[in-house]
């Protein structure tokens, strides 16, 4: 009993010491609460590298399986590829099989080269294959299937003979379907095509026996050809598994050393002594980095070690059962050893800059010990968007950090060298930079002179709520900033399930408003009334004159080429995996059902240009400009406001437009221009999107500013302004993004009118 | 060669308010003096050798050690300076030498130079005993002597001693004390902040009183204690504290 109530009275003393420890506090209590919806937009954002990709096919010597001939029981080709009676069914498969391009050969020698009989002899054989992988390899095609009349007079490659029976009467066909097993897609489209095989060998089989004209007849001889090397094979399983484990450990590695050397030494009492002595921050940032590295690199390597150790121990054993028992299973490659030595310096040169500068941020160990979890939930989706089956390496990809440099490891391993060269350049600029990027913060964070303070303030709440409601500040705080955001993210999650899903006009607009109003504007609203002394001036509710609104509303209409062009760039890095088409058409269903376009652009120009505004040039910029330098602060505005959007494609082109918007903000200190700007965008991008083709034919004006791309069929595919307007356009937009600079500056001074407004005096004093 | 012109030191206090630490404080001193700052827990006397120091940046006012501004030439400033506090901690796991040597080499003193350096530091404050060993063995008069060496490798001008005998046993903080005297010896400028009485009569030329963030008395101890009509400096101390306090309780 007495026991007890010491270990309670223990109890007790812990539990106040952790209350009172406020930074461990808010990190054990907040962080999840920001970091799980930022982790769900994240993940949404990785969706786009996880939908289903077209499988390219080369398909040789199938022309007589086409509906027009009539020997064909069941065709296997429709007019525009498959015969879609075999995709009926399966509605899991379906999707999957709607995804094949057909490819002709690239010359009719070509054609005739892989057309060939499969050869008897092995030197005619190994030749046939090579021209299939050149063909694969120059078309980008992922399969090729090969399709040849019986009887078979000659043996099938590989281990078909086995199973070949030359059957009396008329022979089957041969079908033979080459794949590169090293290769994600390859594999995808690999079992789509097996896929659809199957079902026409069932078809032909019941079409068979319905005509009784044999029972047991075989519709075609399959066989599936693997093009991979074995020791291709075997170091593609090792490409996954090895980088991932040594991302992983450099990590680890890196952040504990970090912590050590950082807040550690904080703790310890021991940074005051290197801080008097004349080296720079920066010098002693580095020291701190070389450190951090030599442990990452050292964990990572260790790791590795064992790895290595392990599989090759695994692989012996296997080997023992037989040399067919696992095939796809063998030893690390040697030259996958080299690389991950290679490839662990820049690795663990980035983990080490985000651990420092992270560790650098804590006060304690302890607090620092909390942000690994955080961190390591952060980097995983971007270690794992490599390891999807069928995301590839592009330019887009190795610009992601993290996962560019994960890709990048991958294809040397996999011997995909020139891969690896040609995205080397951006991928190595991206994470360099990020590397940059973390090692300023931690040198920031040794110049603050908190770095020398340790924590011992005691945290209570309810004084802290009534210090927030009693001592209201001017502008938000940085941390009142990071409220906001998570506010936004975790409630645009929540609302987005919980409002009416969009499936006519009147849930569209329910959805939209709650949306809008409940997880953007309100919160910034309340937060300003709250936690600071003059919400309207928070909010930027400055007045403003009615030049200055005329002048957004032109620089909109101006930029809006500039964005457009940007636009279809970021679409070709990053091409939509949804079709672009089939949500175009969902959303025109829904509008159908609208009042009219003035209901249209009310609710999706207006709306969120209202609420957007007032959070991100309102609450956020106005707190972010006073606590960081003013581009910084746009940037940084720009980037939050980018990633509220749910798809890449959309958050990186809605970065460049807060780009912009934090300008106009700054320049006219006012949110009305912003909000301006922000709906006249929106209503041009509606209208861009939505744009009669007749209208278009009819308008002499529009035919001169915009460029139309057509299909074959004459049906409108996409839009772009003409390089002469366009660069008119973004002149003219120039000259009034410096004039609203002007004026901002002249009206600050009392001669409001000199720039815009002399253009018109009448109305320049016509103020809001 | 230190100036110290109107300083000002202020901290965030709480989520929006500020607590001034040091408000207008101003003294000189020059080359080969003794200066005690003298005054309770929570004085302001750490945020003032801390700003000398450079580890701080003063919220309003100006100081210059050897000529250098302590903002504006702050790596300039830190060349000319050896700072001991009662808080700056060891690395546990180096040993003595290695201690004192990793920092000689902050200040780009040849190898051969600094090896002399070091043996004559732990030959004159007779530490020979410390040099090979582990500072995490060491009591905390001997790590404090650790420190001094440190601060001293580089055989600096000026010198700022906080606190440096504070937790120390009577003799370790006798050694530290002999330490600073043969400093003095050598015309160094020494800023030495301590609130014992019997260190500052010992050590300092002259005395910068320090009260609730402001000076409130500057002089020597006898100009001190004669002013004050007192007996010793601990009376004088106390009765510039109480008077000071009714002061701002009217």
């Amino acid at each position: 009993m007495i026991r007890n109530s010491i270990a309670l009275h223990v109890f007790r003393r812990e539990l106040i010491d952790q209350w009172r420890d406020r930074r461990t506090l808010l990190t054990v209590i907040f962080l999840p609460l920001l970091l799980y919806p930022i982790l769900g937009l994240g993940m949404l954002q990785m969706m786009q590298f996880m939908g289903e990709k077209p499988t390219r096919v080369i398909v040789v010597g199938g022309q007589t399986l086409t509906e027009n001939n009539p020997d064909a029981k069941v065709p296997l080709f429709g007019p525009d590829g498959w015969n879609v009676e075999l995709l009926l069914g399966k509605a899991n498969c379906l999707s999957q099989l709607e995804h094949v391009q057909f490819i002709e050969p690239t010359s009719e020698e070509a054609a005739r080269e892989l057309a060939a009989a499969s050869p008897e002899a092995d030197d005619q054989q190994l030749q046939w294959r090579a021209a299939i992988q050149r063909e694969l390899q120059a078309q980008s095609a992922d399969v090729l299937l090969w399709i040849a009349p019986g009887p078979s007079a000659n043996p099938l490659p590989d281990n078909a003979s086995d199973d070949a029976e030359v059957a009396e009467g008329p022979s089957p066909l041969r079908v033979q379907l080459f794949q590169n097993s090293a290769s994600d897609q390859s594999r995808i489209a690999a079992s789509r095509v097996e896929e659809i095989l199957s079902r026409w060998y069932t078809a032909n089989q019941t079409a068979t026996k319905s005509t009784a004209e044999q029972s047991a007849a075989e519709p075609f001889h399959y066989t599936a050809s693997d093009l991979a090397p074995p020791e291709q094979i075997q170091s593609q399983l090792w490409a996954r598994i090895l980088p991932f484990i040594l991302f992983l450990w450099t990590l680890t590695g890196a952040f504990y050393a970090a912590v050590d050397g950082c807040a550690g030494e904080k703790e310890r009492g021991t940074l005051e002594a290197l801080l008097v002595t004349p080296s720079t921050r920066r010098q002693i940032v580095l020291g701190k980095l070389w450190t951090t590295m030599t442990f990452s690199l050292a964990s990572g390597l260790v790791n590795l070690i064992g790895t290595i150790g392990t599989g090759l121990f695994v692989s012996a054993q296997l080997s023992a059962l037989g040399p067919n028992s696992f095939p796809n299973f063998g030893p690390p490659p040697l030259s996958a050893v080299v690389w991950l030595l290679v490839g662990a310096i820049p690795i663990s040169a980035l983990f080490s800059a985000i651990s420092l500068s992270v560790a650098a941020f804590a006060r304690s160990s302890k607090e620092g010990q909390h942000y690994l979890l955080p961190i390591l939930m952060t980097c995983l989706p971007l270690l794992t968007l490599p390891l999807l089956p069928g995301v590839q390496m592009d330019l887009g990809m190795s610009l992601i950090p993290i996962s560019g440099l994960m890709f990048w490891l991958r294809s040397l391993i996999e011997g995909e060298y020139w891969n690896a060269a040609k995205f080397m350049l951006p991928i190595f600029l991206v994470n360099g930079w990020c590397v940059y990027l973390a090692v300023s913060w931690a040198v920031v964070q040794f110049q603050q002179e908190s770095v020398l303070f340790r924590p011992v303030e005691r945290f209570s709440i309810v004084a802290w709520l009534l210090s927030i409601l009693n001592r209201q500040q001017a502008w938000p705080s940085v941390s009142q900033v990071v409220v906001l955001v998570g506010l936004i993210a975790g409630l645009k999650i929540f609302l987005q399930g919980v409002a009416p899903h969009p499936v006519d006009w009147s849930s569209f607009v329910a959805h939209t408003l709650i949306v809008l109003g409940g997880a953007v504007a309100l919160p910034a609203i309340l937060l300003a009334i709250v936690m600071t002394k003059n919400a309207a001036q928070t909010l930027q509710m400055q007045r403003t004159t009615f030049p200055m609104l005329v002048g957004a509303g032109a620089m909109a209409v101006c930029f809006h080429p500039l964005i457009v062009t940007f636009q279809q760039w970021v679409m070709t890095l990053y091409p939509l995996t949804v079709d672009p088409g089939q949500m175009q058409s969902l959303l025109q269903n829904i509008l159908d059902g609208s009042p009219g376009m003035w209901a249209i652009l009310l609710l999706m120009a207006v709306t969120p240009a209202i609420c957007e505004e007032l959070a991100f040039r309102g609450f956020i910029l106005s707190g972010l400009k006073h606590a960081l330098k003013p581009l910084n602060a746009v940037v940084i505005t720009a980037i939050l406001f980018g990633a509220m959007h749910g798809l890449l494609q959309q958050s990186i082109v809605a970065s460049a437009t807060g780009i912009i918007l934090g300008f106009v903000a700054l320049r006219t200190g006012s949110l009305w221009p912003c909000m301006i700007y922000h709906a006249t965008h929106n209503a041009l991008t509606l209208q861009f999107a939505f744009l009669d083709p007749e209208l278009l034919a009819q308008s002499r004006f529009l035919s001169f500013v915009l460029e139309v791309q057509v299909n074959e069929q004459k049906e409108l595919t996409g839009l772009s302004y003409a390089p002469l307007p366009a660069a008119f356009l973004i002149i003219c937009g120039m000259w009034i993004a410096m004039s609203l600079k002007t004026y901002h500056a002249a009206s600050t001074n009392g001669t409001a009118g000199r720039s815009l407004g002399s253009v018109t005096p009448s109305v320049s004093e016509a103020t809001l | 060669m230190i100036e110290v012109s109107h300083i000002g030191k202020s901290y965030p206090d709480g989520v929006s308010s500020v607590f001034w630490a040091l408000r207008d404080v101003s003294f000189s001193i020059d080359r080969g003096e003794v200066v005690g700052l003298v005054g309770a827990n929570g004085a302001g006397k750490t945020s003032l050798l801390r700003i000398l120091s450079t580890v701080l940046r003063p919220t309003t006012g100006d100081a210059w050690v050897g000529g250098y501004h302590v903002v504006d030439h702050s790596q300039a400033v830190r060349r000319q300076i050896g700072f001991v506090s009662a808080n700056t901690a060891v690395y546990d796991r180096m040993t003595g030498a290695e201690y004192v040597r990793f920092f000689g080499r902050f200040y780009d003193i040849p190898a051969d130079e600094l090896e002399d350096r070091i043996e004559e530091l732990f030959v004159r404050f007779r530490m020979l005993n410390l040099r090979d060993q582990l500072c995490g063995r060491m009591s905390t008069g001997m790590k404090q002597k650790v420190s001094i060496a440190r601060a001293l490798i580089h055989n600096p001008d000026v010198l700022i001693f906080d606190e440096a005998t504070l937790g120390l046993d009577i003799m370790a903080a006798r050694s530290v004390m002999e330490m600073v005297l043969a400093l003095r010896e050598e015309s160094k400028c020494i800023v030495f902040s301590t609130h014992i009485m019997s260190e500052l009569e010992r050590l300092c030329d002259r005395l910068v009183v320090l009260h609730r963030g402001r000076m409130i008395a500057e002089g020597t101890a006898q100009e001190l204690i004669t002013e004050y009509q007192e007996e010793n400096l601990e009376d004088m101390f106390f009765q510039i504290l109480a008077a000071d306090d009714e002061g701002a309780a009217v």
